[in-house]
């Protein structure tokens, strides 16, 4: 791998990665800690405006009248929409999953709700009665009659687009700051490492001369030269030179 | 500090690349690099999410105003004047409760003068009031509205002031006074929650950083280390006279350069050969006197040089200690991921062993990885012997995926237990392997730093593993987390495939002590069995009943969020890494066995003294670091008191023997800690169970000083002159 | 949050539950049940709550009316039809109408009381246990079982203290009604628990012995002098008939006045009543006939309040009385 690489673009890159891989990943674990934060947040809102609106309804319900009998929870339902946009809406619903109210009128305002929020609704007797909050962005908050029987429920549909538009702006920004700090840090780190590893390059290169030196030249070098400090070139051209002295008297062995 | 392979006389030769000052410098460039990056972008984040909490608490502080409003406008509606309300603090104060990011919940009149007030941070706005810094909402404004139940988005003002942000609800009611609902969200309750952040981002660069100083090592080692190493050893063969060789040509750029040019040069040398010897050929037909000075000529080159033209052999890279290093650094990584929250993650399983006591059966997967790493390892060891340690690192790599995947899909406890006894299998496995190619890189004459290399990439992979284990798992899952090791542990396989060297070193190990002899040597040695059973068996039951098992379940009993418990955690490897330098040296220079080993069980002891005064975390870390470092300063000199109690011809084997039964009598330590910890815990609950662990090893180092004391000389390990380390 | 650890697992429940199902009874009914509604004075808001429990379920029933007129002699005359009849269920409204139908749980004579012949439901009922209705409210142990339709007196008296914390109650009422000596009994109780004081001040009688009316708003007069801060309505038939002078009286006197059922707040000018609506009770009340006509055994069905009372505040008496309510309480209170 990267075989025809220098030392310094090996060792840059390699660092490089290693400075973004750092820069993604506490960014990652920022963001995803900060969606969590934000999420609950949002969630805590909507579930304080679900029993907001549910305890209301409850109240209306004391004289003992049927929920589908009430007249003041639809008035109720869409002002509340009205006043929070990102509620996208409130269905009430009686036990047998029949829309009694919604601020979504006409689409689907016959169709029984879905079994997931009866269920909500019908909590098991361990656990805690209360707003549940579904794995799709609905609340559903069960309702009780004056005999504590369940007669049905009201569902909020929440919109999460606070939470997207948040959670964008502060990935833009961290994008922004990510290549804000990686292009200072590559430039920075190609110089660094050129810088210091500048000496060992420089070594090598004139290990590199040298030896070529050694046996380039060699053949016409006199032994006398004062021998350059490479250990290899060193060598090389004193075998050389042994080679070479034995092959001219191997010659004037031939000539007498 | 880089693992110098060569041996002085080479260092003197070799064009000396990344030396020590190098390196180090490079490593000290990049992790700045790093550091100064990483915190740029943190604070960038951190400020990105302050501002944009704004919105949020504005809405927050609507959806409470309007619950509020909707009861005063009531009353007011209902003809009672406002300065009649009855009980408003008592009332505001159930609706602050409910939102605990709401610093004060304030009415005031028209005119703007304080009626009511709730709220920590109620003096403070009533400071700002005074200040004149509120802003109010233009009340003639909303009473113009008619239709009120129209968008009431606007109806709300935000300003923010010294650390809270302010929303001022008009409240207007015909015939009656204006009022004004001030509303304050403190970004206080998120403090907690920004220094969680905080935190993790130390944690994450340390990692970064101790994971860059391992990449960047290897990188060297591999581009530049490792063909100057080889130039180093060919030079010595040149030097002595041996023209046979040529080197394989490996590394960066420049090192190839320089490789090159030296296969040049040997080609060259040996060319020049060839032509003599041509020539000597030629020339000696010719006469008998010149084939005779031909060839006193050629032997006295020969006497001194040896050539190959044509036939020129090829030197490799050995394997270097830093080759391994790596893997080994990501594997034990990967393995400590889930440690700071295996017990929670188990308790969290539905247990089919309802009769055992669920702290008990909590802590079976703790024992069970280690009585399958024992199984394992002489399988291993056997394995090694028969297919070389890549191979082995490799297989080992297999179950110990498998084993991480099933742990974080484990439907219940049993299935967690398996998986973790699979996860042991290729644990011990890899381990071994790894060993073993230390070992043999070590007989190759390079075994100075060869044991500091191994021992520094585990500590080093479990201290990143147990600390951003925990981060992961907090905002990841606990699935999550274990694909993540799993994953890691497919990448470090993958670099040892590439990385390490196959098949050459394809030697039986050394024959693992038969047991009895063992077993026997032990007994006769009471020195020695004091060792064991009074320090290095208590030492493991605190490590893996305190650190592995009942830190997590007492930290999160206290609502320590896991981060925390993962710092926490961690601060066990970080005393070690301190100590440990310490130990070695008390041993070496100083011949101090007892004192070191008798500090390993009493600085637990005494950070367990400590917990019930401290708050929870607070004191978990005092324990946790005081076992760190006690174990630090005891294991060199332990580990060196086995020799010295050995001496004699036969010492090196007997020692062999003996640390061999040490290791298995650790193991059985480790096995019990748990176990331990979960009767504690079961039958006297977290604190008590903390205190009694740290105890354990603080009792036994007492006895082990009386032993000691108590023994003829005085001295629990002779003194050896001139000998040990 | 930082607890998201142990317990990982959906919260989500698919499908209907158990309960749910149980709640619809698959039974063909071949005929409307026939019930007996056996009342005191007339038809009545639990009546109609009753009557409309079972028309808005669909279920059918024949709702048979015999209205007592105020007279024990005619509800035995309606009881020894019952007997004749056989109707599947016998509705009693009211204290006298059940104790006269059904006789004292420990001496019922058979030629009289139902005597466990046809199952029975009461409401308005004051104090069953009291009145020997039932020996127990959670297992009546006979074949009638019922409603409560006034809470706990001490439940009544900590929602008191919610609206001011108090020092002295007083109380007028009927001295021969026997509802209303048990409920001074109780209030005597828990003033010696809790320490509070009682001015308990009945009615003078007249001659006939019946309680004077003309002698109430004297009383309450006395009652205020007396450092009372509270005026305690019972539920007595003799203040049911006279609740508007005797609100007045407390208004007039400045007293505050408290009432635990509904007629003194709805229909008089008391300032604060605990009370459940008659109708509801009545849809309660038809939710326990509902379970003993499917075949429950009555006697094994408690005798129950509603769960939630209704907090009902009189603005324009707090107005003149200038004693407002807390704000607490009015984000929960009806107000009339």
């Amino acid at each position: 791998m990267f075989s025809g690489t220098s030392l310094v673009g090996r060792l840059a890159l390699t660092a490089f990665v290693l400075v973004l891989a750092s820069l993604l990943l506490s960014a990652a674990l920022n963001l995803l800690k900060f969606q969590r934060v934000v999420q609950q947040k949002e969630q805590a809102r909507f579930e304080f405006l679900a029993n907001d609106l549910a305890a209301a309804i409850q109240d209306g319900m004391r004289i003992g009248l049927p929920l589908s009998a009430l007249r003041s929870i639809q008035p109720l339902i869409d002002r509340r929409r009205t006043i929070d946009r990102l509620i996208d809406w409130v269905v009430v619903f009686d036990d047998a999953g029949r829309r009694l109210y919604s601020t979504d009128r006409g689409e689907a305002s016959d169709q029984p709700v879905p079994d997931a929020w009866r269920a909500a609704v019908h909590a098991g007797p361990d656990e805690p009665s209360g707003p549940r909050r579904l794995d799709v962005p609905v609340i559903v908050v069960p309702l009780t009659n004056l005999f504590e029987q369940p007669v049905g429920g009201l569902a909020l549909g929440y919109s999460e687009a606070g939470i997207e538009r948040t959670m964008i702006a502060i990935r833009v920004i961290l994008g922004q700051a990510i290549l804000e700090a990686s292009v200072p840090a590559a430039i920075v780190l190609i110089l660094g490492i050129a810088l210091v590893m500048h000496r060992s390059r420089r070594r090598m290169q004139a290990s590199t001369h040298a030896i070529m030196d050694a046996i380039g030249g060699s053949v016409l070098h006199k032994p006398g030269k004062a021998a350059p400090p490479d250990p290899v070139a060193a060598i090389a051209q004193e075998t050389l030179a042994r080679l070479h002295g034995a092959e001219a008297r191997v010659e004037k062995a031939d000539v007498s | 500090m880089i693992a110098q392979g060569s041996k002085s006389s080479a260092a003197d030769r070799a064009p000396a690349v990344a030396g020590g000052r190098e390196s180090a410098a490079l490593i000290l460039l990049v992790v700045a690099v790093l550091v100064l990056a990483t915190l740029y972008v943190a604070n960038r984040a951190l400020d990105a999410f302050n501002r944009e909490l704004l919105p949020l608490m504005d809405r927050e502080a609507e959806a409470v105003s309007s619950s509020i409003a909707a009861t005063i406008e009531r009353a007011l509606a209902l003809g009672i004047p406002a300065d009649q309300l009855v009980e408003v603090d008592p009332f505001l104060d159930e609706f602050r409760r409910q939102l605990p990011s709401l610093g004060y919940v304030a009415l005031l009149d028209g005119k703007g003068s304080l009626m009511h007030g709730v709220g920590p941070e109620l003096p403070a706005f009533e400071a700002m009031l005074t200040a004149k810094r509120v802003l109010r909402p233009d009340l003639s404004l909303v009473q113009a509205q008619p239709d009120s139940d129209g968008d009431l988005g606007g109806r709300s003002i935000s300003t923010s002031l010294d650390g809270i942000r302010d929303t001022a609800w008009p409240i207007v009611v015909p015939g009656q006074e204006p009022l004004v609902l001030h509303i304050g969200s403190s970004s206080r309750a998120y403090d907690a929650q920004i220094t969680d952040v905080r935190w993790d981002i130390w944690i994450v660069l340390l990692v970064s950083v101790l994971a860059t100083y391992e990449i960047l090592i290897f990188l060297l080692a591999r581009s530049a280390e490792a063909p100057m190493t080889l130039l180093g050893r060919a030079v010595d063969r040149v030097v002595a006279g041996d023209w046979t060789r040529t080197v394989a040509v490996i590394g960066s750029d420049e090192s190839r350069q320089v490789l090159r040019t030296f296969n040049l040069a040997v080609r060259t040398v040996n060319e020049a050969f060839a032509r003599l010897t041509w020539k000597a050929e030629e020339i000696a037909r010719e006469g008998r006197e010149a084939a005779e000075r031909i060839g006193r000529e050629i032997g006295a080159l020969t006497e001194r040089h040896r050539f190959a033209p044509g036939r020129l052999g090829r030197m490799t890279a050995l394997p270097g200690a830093a080759m391994a290093r790596t893997p080994l650094f990501i594997f034990v990584f990967a393995e400590q991921l889930p440690t700071s929250f295996m017990p929670l993650y188990a308790g969290s399983l539905p247990s089919s062993f309802t009769w055992l006591d669920p702290a008990v059966a909590i802590g079976l997967p703790l024992s069970a990885f280690v009585v399958a790493v024992a199984v394992a390892t002489p399988l291993g060891g056997w394995w090694v012997g028969r297919i070389g340690s890549r191979n082995v690192f490799l297989l080992g790599a297999l179950p110990a995926v498998l084993g991480h995947v099933l742990a974080g899909l484990a439907s219940d406890l049993t299935m967690l237990i398996a998986a973790r006894v699979i996860a042991a299998i290729g644990y011990a496995l890899v381990t071994i392997a790894c060993q073993h190619h230390f070992v043999q890189v070590a007989n190759l004459g390079r075994q100075a730093g060869t044991l500091a290399v191994f021992v520094l990439a585990v500590v080093t992979g479990t201290i990143c593993g147990m600390a951003i284990g925990a981060v992961v798992a907090d905002r990841l899952g606990f699935t999550n987390t274990f694909m993540v090791a799993g994953g890691l542990v497919v990448v470090a396989a993958l670099l040892a495939a590439w990385v390490l060297p196959a098949d050459s070193d394809a030697v039986p190990a050394r024959r693992a002590a038969e047991g009895g002899s063992a077993w026997l040597l032990a007994l006769r040695a009471p020195r020695f069995l004091a060792i064991v059973i009074l320090g290095a068996i208590p030492a493991k039951i605190a490590l893996n009943g305190m650190v592995y098992y009942l830190a997590p379940l007492y930290l999160a009993q206290a609502e320590v969020t896991l981060p925390a418990i993962g710092r926490t955690i961690m601060m066990y490897s970080i005393g070690m890494l301190v100590a440990i330098r310490i130990g070695a040296w008390l041993a070496d220079r100083r011949r101090l066995y007892l004192v070191p080993m008798a500090l390993m069980g009493l600085l637990p002891a005494a950070g367990a003294l400590l917990l019930p005064w401290q708050d929870p975390e607070v004191g978990m870390l005092i324990a946790v670091t005081a076992l760190g470092i006690g174990h630090g300063l005891g294991s060199a000199p332990m580990l060196a008191a086995v020799p010295a109690l050995c001496p004699g011809p036969d010492g090196r084997r007997q020692a062999a023997l003996l640390l061999g039964f040490l290791r298995s009598a650790e193991r059985v330590g480790s096995m019990l800690g748990p176990m331990i910890g979960a009767v504690l815990l079961a039958s006297a609950g977290p604190a008590a169970a903390a205190l009694w662990l740290g105890l354990i090893p603080g009792a036994a180092a007492i006895l082990l000083a009386l032993a000691g004391w108590l023994l003829p000389g005085r001295v629990l390990v002779p003194a050896m002159s001139g000998g040990g380390r | 949050m930082s607890r998201g650890l142990i317990g990982r697992r959906s919260l989500l429940v698919g499908g209907l539950t158990a309960g749910l199902a149980a709640r619809r009874p698959a039974r063909a009914q071949q005929r409307p049940w026939r019930i007996m509604m056996i009342t005191w004075r007339g038809w009545e808001d639990a009546c109609q709550g009753f009557a409309d429990f079972f028309s808005e379920r669909n279920v059918p029933v024949e709702l048979v009316l015999r209205d007592a007129g105020q007279s024990p002699a005619m509800v035995t005359r309606h009881v020894a039809e019952a007997k004749e009849t056989r109707p599947d269920l016998v509705y009693l409204w009211g204290t006298t109408t059940a104790m006269v139908a059904l006789g004292p749980y420990d001496a019922v004579d058979p030629t009289i009381h139902l005597a466990d012949e046809i199952p029975a439901v009461f409401n308005i009922v004051t104090e069953p246990v009291w009145n020997k209705i039932v020996p127990s409210l959670e297992r009546p142990s006979r074949r009638a079982t019922g409603t409560l339709y006034i809470t706990a007196m001490a439940q009544q008296l900590a929602t008191l203290a919610t609206y001011r914390p108090f020092r002295s109650i007083g109380i007028t009422y009927s001295p021969i009604e026997g509802n209303s000596r048990a409920v001074v009994e109780l209030l005597g109780q828990e003033a010696r628990r809790t320490g509070f004081e009682l001015i308990d001040r009945p009615v003078p009688l007249d001659d006939a012995g019946k309680p004077i009316a003309a002698a109430l708003p004297a009383k309450v007069a006395e009652i205020a002098r007396a450092g009372a801060e509270w005026l305690y309505i019972a539920p007595d038939t003799f203040l049911n008939g006279n609740k508007l002078p005797l609100t007045q009286a407390a208004l007039d006197a400045g007293l505050p006045s408290f009432t635990s059922t509904e007629p003194y707040i709805l229909q008089a000018h008391a300032l604060f009543g605990l009370v459940s609506r008659y109708y509801a009770v009545g849809q309660f009340t038809a939710f326990k006939a509902e379970q003993i006509l499917n075949g429950v055994e009555p006697a094994s069905i408690p005798v129950e309040p509603l769960a939630r009372f209704s907090l009902i505040v009189n603005v324009q008496t707090a107005k003149r009385l200038e004693f407002y309510p807390p704000l607490s309480l009015l984000r929960f209170a009806e107000t009339v």
